[in-house]
């Protein structure tokens, strides 16, 4: 039994040459990769709280609590400001398991859920990767109005969505965007759409 | 000069010569040409029929005011109607058809409207069809709609995509002319991130149809230099073919990017058009001004054209629309025409100024020209037929004299062309100085220079330009300096406003594009729609899609006129976007078809698809609806083979998509006790309880349960469709009503795949799938308890609720394990022959039950009407419970939920049908009632339904009529208790 039970990307539908949209010329402007594992979990501070929180996110993992949309790393572990007294905390290859240890350790001072399975993540960078976003999201992703660990709650092709901003990489931006489980489908399809004329590529080193 | 082309390049790429057709004829013209420069180069300066009269018409103006030259474009599925010539950039392969005409463009039969034109006159909708009333619809409106009219749509789906997108800048500056540019450059060296967008495929507006020049160079090569330099600033971005539609609230605006009109297929994966959403900090409007034709008789015949037009034509296009042209001017700017059509070559018969005096220096270079020029003369008439060949002018001393000439460049002076100010409301104010309409400064946040503001000379246009581009990057934190000035000479603007030429000879036009003329315009005067407002609804002056550029004040001014009031006191009509038109298409992006909106599907959806499941869509989500096995071809042999299954043996039904919420808290029990109409503070941990939630007005929002995981942390589900609706809600409590509460809400709908398992044999089919995982016996798992355990690893949940009335439980597990966990109930069900069963059975056997589902949960029912009356806790306060108790809402006759079955067992019943009592009519008085949900119950082997009866609650037994007009009529119905099945409930307990 346990053999056979393993899990489905979100995306697995998706994967494969038909989902993804080469440019005539072969450039590879947009590259998507897949963020798999992902331990994702919602933080909500207890009423009175707050200061609980703060100090143990700070000796605990030694992040200091975002205040604002930005985005805070220790190590594996990042922690996004979603809005007041809300977090989004993740934790590279946590699983399932992230959330309880981390309702664990903030037992008393925050309510946590977990998300793992909530939200399909995709990492997107490439040259072309703001000119895409200009057509997914209705924000501004320009250095200026959104710097290394900005994070945003927006709208994606009329999906819910959460972009962040991670480390540049190679020169380039680099951004991830989550949107509900079920929807990722249609987000691919979104994108591939808007990114066609750049060339998008799936990167599955991710 | 060969043919209508001159020589020189003006800004064409005389190396690309490139063929196109016009009403099949093939012609040939240059990379850099519009279909309007090609046309005229090639002799053609007959395009089109009118609206109304299908008077021959050629081409007005060089830019997107054209009212004339309207063509439709291509062929088949991508043929577009009534393109402006003007502005459709020539690419290989053009073919363009001239419209409105049958059946020919020389020879029109509709030009007899032309002699039938009484009947047309402004008003002629509503005065024509006075009587008889009957014959509006299916006569008059046909023919009038087949004689007036433009182009032709394809009527074919659009074969090319679309798209929206984002842009974002400090300063955003609408128009690429030498104001425009002066502003890009002066803000875009500051650092600032500057959107600058023309419409045009050639950036520099009037730079490159002028003989003009700055700082000593030739001012179509300064705008060259100008795109350049803005090029190399990484925060500047120009775009080309991208009309700045519409201003919107929050310095938000609308523009259109024309990214592949220019081609003739668009690139692979490139979309036709773009759609941008501009948000910017700064705004600076330089889109220059559009010239005033005069008011003359005749002044539509093809070969008049736009003194403007004319020079553009021939500087920029190398194009003439004659070989022998008059002018007609009221402005010192229309005898730049004359002196750029001697410098190319071109003969000038006349050059007639309605001015009995101008400027020294005009008449002295028009000597040096021996220009033949005729002071305080205007033009009466014209004459030719489908081309001009003549012109009646009367002198200052009102001799007529004829002037031969095949075209006439006119110009009455310029209108500012600042529409998109108006879009927000701000209302043009006149300016005495200019004879013009100005935009009111200080109105709003945008900043107007160069023509749009009225300052027509190209030193103020520079000046102005690099004031403002100093200014806005300064007011979005940047260090701007106006830097150098361009020198440029401040030419000649003097102007004396002719409204309309008195005494003239055939129609004279004002709204080209709508056939208005002179006339309607005193016609409307005289019968009292003297208002701009009323004068444009009554004669359809500026209502056509041109939106009245080069008409509308022309016809305000001559009502002023007619009226004897000044101008100002006249006002002007403002516009709404778009500026240009827009297609539909570009508004929808790529959301069309299947991508109209977002689709939602649940982790074991694929399973499903590989099942042949039928999907129904529950808002976004798709559910499977029932589950076709080989040789099932119509839904109720499937649905009734998966309700029998489950009742007999076991069946697993996808219930991933019901709202879920994670509710903790030290104060998610009161929280709960106040959201819900029934208890539940007194839940105790691993119990489930059903529950109610009212709406504020006391009728019931949603149903649903509630989980006591452990502690103080639930779990409540909702319906699908209304998941988001309770979130909200809660949400508006949690913040707004008890912010003091100590409760977390979070949806936890995507991160739970959840199967609801059901029937007799589910309980030995979850204790294989389960193993040790988990106790599943009765004694272990009471009906209503909830449990977390651990399964393969992964934090999993049962829950031994039921929709169904069997014994039943949902097992949810984290999404990505969705898949496998379907598969894995199938092969262990197998042993227990359990079917997947979809929302049509599922539907079936709740009504079997009789439980209410949103038919019943339609906004009008309150607790009471369902039988839920008992949820309605006398113990607590809750949202809700003050206006439940409303009299109306407790009226003894309010109709209540029954149960109805048909006397006749073979009749089918029909949700929507209305009850009424044995031989009442059927009005709206005698109503008792309605059925709300119907199904073929495959325990009892016949229809079976919900319905709300007036005193429901005792009438069992009474037969009463279920009355359905639209489909079969009468069906006498009994009325029984809703439970249908296993009224006793035992075999959930079982």
């Amino acid at each position: 039994m346990t053999g056979s039970f393993i899990a489905r990307s979100p995306y697995a539908s998706n994967a494969g040459a038909a989902g993804v949209a080469e440019a005539s010329n072969g450039t590879r402007g947009v590259v998507a990769a897949e963020r798999d594992g992902l331990g994702i979990a919602t933080v909500l501070a207890r009423a009175g709280q707050i200061a609980t929180l703060e100090r143990r996110c700070r000796e605990d993992f030694g992040i200091d609590l975002p205040r604002e949309p930005r985005r805070a790393v220790s190590n594996d572990l990042s922690i996004a400001g979603t809005g007041p007294e809300a977090w989004l905390a993740i934790r590279e290859r946590g699983g399932n398991a992230f959330a309880s240890s981390l309702a664990s350790a903030l037992d008393g001072c925050a309510s946590v859920s977990d998300q793992s399975d909530s939200y399909a993540v995709l990492r997107l960078n490439g040259p072309k990767v703001r000119q895409t976003l200009a057509k997914l999201v209705p924000i501004d992703v320009h250095d200026r109005a959104f710097p290394v660990g900005a994070v945003a709650g927006t709208v994606a092709a009329h999906m819910g969505a959460l972009l962040w901003r991670l480390d540049d990489e190679e020169g380039t931006a680099v951004f991830e965007l989550a949107v509900f489980r079920s929807m990722a489908g249609s987000l691919w399809h979104a994108l591939a759409s808007c990114a066609a004329e750049f060339g998008l590529v799936l990167d599955d080193r991710h | 000069m060969s043919g209508f082309r001159l020589a020189g390049d003006g800004s064409l790429e005389r190396d690309r010569p490139i063929a196109f057709k016009f009403d099949d004829k093939p012609y040939q013209g240059f990379a850099g040409d519009t279909l309007a420069s090609a046309l005229l180069a090639a002799g053609i300066g007959l395009v089109g029929r009118s609206f109304k009269y299908h008077r021959p018409r050629g081409i007005l103006t060089a830019g997107s005011e054209e009212p004339n030259a309207l063509v439709e474009l291509r062929t088949g599925a991508r043929r577009e109607p009534n393109t402006r010539a003007t502005v459709a950039e020539l690419f290989e392969g053009l073919e363009a058809r001239s419209q409105n005409r049958w059946p020919s463009l020389a020879f029109d039969a509709g030009a007899i409207n032309s002699l039938l034109s009484p009947l047309f006159v402004a008003g002629f909708y509503y005065k024509t069809f006075m009587w008889p009333a009957a014959l509006w619809e299916k006569l008059y409106e046909p023919i009038i709609r087949r004689a007036a009219g433009l182009g032709r749509a394809s009527m074919a789906s659009d074969p090319d995509t679309y798209e929206k997108a984002h842009a974002f800048c400090d300063v955003l500056i609408i128009g690429g002319g030498p104001a425009g540019l002066a502003a890009a450059l002066t803000a875009g060296r500051s650092g600032a991130r500057v959107l600058l967008c023309d419409e045009d495929f050639l950036i520099g507006g009037r730079l490159n149809g002028e003989q003009l020049e700055i700082d000593g160079k030739r001012a179509s090569s300064w705008a060259r230099q100008a795109e350049a330099e803005l090029l190399t600033f990484p925060e500047v971005r120009i775009m080309r073919r991208t009309t700045v539609f519409g201003a919107y609230d929050s310095n938000t605006f609308g523009a259109l990017e024309r990214v592949s009109d220019h081609l003739s297929l668009p690139a692979l994966h490139q979309p036709r058009q773009r759609l941008w959403k501009v948000v910017a900090k700064r705004t600076i409007l330089a889109a220059g001004a559009v010239e005033r034709p005069i008011v003359f008789g005749g002044n539509d015949r093809p070969g008049v054209m736009m003194a403007s037009a004319v020079r553009t034509y021939v500087n920029r296009f190398r194009a003439t629309p004659g070989r022998r042209i008059g002018l007609f001017t009221t402005c010192d700017d229309g005898w730049k025409t004359a002196f750029d059509l001697i410098a190319a070559g071109v003969d000038v018969t006349a050059v007639i100024d309605a001015r009995p005096a101008i400027a020294p220096a005009l008449l002295t270079e028009a000597k040096r020209a021996d220009l033949r020029v005729m002071l305080g003369s205007q033009v009466v008439a014209t004459h030719g037929g489908r081309a001009l060949d003549a012109l009646s002018v009367r002198d200052a001393a009102g001799r007529v004299s004829r002037v031969p000439c095949d075209a006439l460049a006119m110009s009455g002076g310029w209108n500012p062309s600042m529409s998109i100010s108006t879009h927000l409301g701000a209302r043009p104010r006149w300016s005495d100085a200019i004879s013009a309409f100005v935009a009111d400064d200080g109105t709003h946040s945008m900043h107007i220079i160069g023509a749009a503001a009225g300052e027509y000379s190209l030193g103020a246009a520079l000046r102005a330009g690099a004031a403002a581009g100093a200014g806005a990057a300064q007011a979005t934190g940047f260090d701007a300096a106006a830097g150098p000035a361009w020198r440029a000479n401040d030419e000649l603007a003097g102007l004396t406003p002719l409204w309309f030429v008195d005494g003239s000879r055939g129609k004279a036009f004002v709204d080209f594009q709508h056939d208005v003329t002179r006339d309607d315009v005193g016609l409307a005067a005289r019968e009292g729609f003297r208002s701009v407002e009323l004068l444009k609804r009554y004669t359809t002056l500026g209502m056509a899609t041109d939106q009245g550029k080069t008409s509308n004040i022309n016809g305000h001014a001559i009502m002023a006129a007619l009226t004897e009031r000044a101008i100002p006191e006249v006002g002007t009509t403002v516009s709404r976007p778009p500026y240009t038109p827009v297609a539909i298409a570009a508004f929808a992006g790529h959301h069309r078809g299947k991508d109209f909106k977002p689709v939602r599907h649940t982790a074991g959806h694929q399973w499903a698809k590989d099942r042949g499941a039928v999907f129904v869509e529950a808002g976004q989500w798709l559910r499977a609806q029932w589950f076709p096995l080989p040789g099932e071809t119509d839904w109720l042999t499937s649905v009734v083979r998966e309700v029998k299954s489950v009742r007999a043996a076991a069946g697993v039904c996808d219930v991933s998509t019901l709202g879920k919420i994670d509710v903790q808290g030290a104060d998610a029990p009161a929280f709960l006790d106040r959201v819900y109409s029934n208890m539940m503070s007194t839940l105790p941990a691993g119990k489930v309880r059903y529950g109610l939630m009212l709406r504020e007005d006391g009728l019931v929002m949603d149903d649903g349960t509630v989980a006591h995981l452990e502690r103080d942390h639930f779990l409540i589900s909702t319906t699908t469709v209304n998941a988001a609706k309770v979130m909200q809600h809660l949400e508006h409590a949690r913040q707004v009503l008890w912010p003091a509460f100590d409760v977390q809400l979070v949806s936890v709908t995507e991160q739970w795949s959840q199967y609801a398992v059901a029937g007799p044999r589910a309980r030995d089919l979850l204790q294989t799938l389960l193993g040790g995982s988990l106790d599943v016996s009765d004694a272990a798992v009471l009906y209503l308890a909830c449990r977390e355990f651990s399964w393969n690893g992964v934090p999993a949940r049962l829950f031994r609720i039921s929709f169904s009335g069997e014994l039943a439980y949902e097992l949810a597990v984290p999404a990505r394990y969705g898949d496998a966990t379907i598969k894995a109930i199938m092969a262990a069900g197998a042993a227990f022959d359990v079917v997947p069963y979809g929302t049509e059975a599922l539907g079936v056997m709740r009504i079997e039950k009789g439980h209410v589902a949103g038919n019943e949960l339609n906004g009008t029912t309150t607790a009471v009407d369902l039988g839920l009356g008992a949820l309605m806790s006398k113990k607590k306060d809750y949202i809700g419970r003050v206006l439940a108790a409303r009299l109306g809402l407790n009226a003894p006759d309010r109709p209540v939920l029954v149960g109805v079955k048909p006397v006749n067992r073979e009749s089918r019943l029909y949700s929507g049908a209305h009850l009424l009592r044995p031989g009442d009519a059927s009005t709206l008085e005698n109503d008792q009632g309605f059925i709300t949900s119907v199904a073929f119950s495959p325990m009892l082997g016949h229809w079976i339904g919900l319905a709300f009866l007036s005193r429901g609650a005792s009438r069992t037994g009474e037969r009463i009529r279920a009355h359905d007009p639209l489909r079969n009529g009468d069906v006498d119905v009994e009325v029984v208790p809703p439970a249908f099945f296993d009224p006793a409930g035992e075999r959930l307990k079982s």
